[in-house]
């Protein structure tokens, strides 16, 4: 799925909100496309982390493509490039879950 | 030039991206680079987030930013009340869902100091960048 806009303090719990829900019915496997994302900070990443843990307890994975330089950078900065596989292209993200 | 922006503002989450629109149209107009820009705008969204997040009702925080052709240089005011900007200060865990405000500010920006009001209650965030890209 893609997102587009600011992800921050503002925007976060309805995005936590609308992920848990896919969760909840049933999605197992995620990738979000970020190229449509201005701004992401903490609290997105918060929010991130929380799906993530979601799935994580029912054997999903979850993936990020595209997005700004300053978006991926955050990613980069705070090593959750170690958690999450962060890809050049949406098609590249998805080849795993084909 | 020289750009001085005040802004007192309600702490309610509207108020952030607000804040940080305003201030990036500032830079833009001096000029500035988008990935400084983006840099600053980080920053100064943690900062917001962070006393946005502690807040008690009816409460405001102050935002300065004093900008010019090579630095900007940013506050955010905490009027206390509430819990006063909880930092945390270590690195969270990896896969923690908070606790990274602090280190994206520093990686982000410079001069970064946090302190407590010298007259009154509550705290002060400060970050600087240089502007020359």
């Amino acid at each position: 799925m893609a997102l587009t806009g600011d992800i921050d303090v503002e925007t976060s719990p309805r995005l936590r909100e609308f992920l848990i829900g896919l969760v909840d019915a049933g999605a197992r496997h995620l990738v979000i496309d970020l190229d449509g994302v201005a701004f992401l900070d903490s609290t997105g990443l918060g929010v991130m982390i929380g799906v993530f843990h979601r799935l994580g307890a029912a054997n999903g994975s979850m993936a990020f493509a595209g997005g700004p330089a300053a978006v991926r950078g955050v990613f980069h900065v705070t090593q959750l490039t170690r958690v999450f596989a962060l890809h050049d292209t949406l098609d590249q993200a998805l080849l795993p879950v084909r | 030039m020289e750009v001085v922006l005040e802004m007192t503002l309600p702490r309610n989450a509207e108020s952030a991206p607000l804040v940080r629109h305003t201030l990036d149209a500032s830079l833009r107009g001096l000029g500035v680079t988008p990935e400084i820009r983006a840099d600053i705008a980080l920053a100064l969204g943690e900062a917001c987030a962070n006393v946005i997040q502690h807040a008690a009702a009816g409460m405001e925080y102050e935002v300065r930013a004093r900008m010019d052709g090579l630095r900007c240089v940013v506050e955010v005011i905490d009027g206390g009340g509430g819990d006063s900007a909880q930092w945390g200060g270590g690195r969270a865990p990896l896969t923690a869902e908070h606790g990274r405000g602090l280190q994206l500010i520093r990686a982000f920006t410079e001069d970064v100091r946090i302190a407590d009001r010298v007259t009154r209650e509550g705290s002060v965030v400060h970050f600087e960048k240089s502007l020359a890209s």
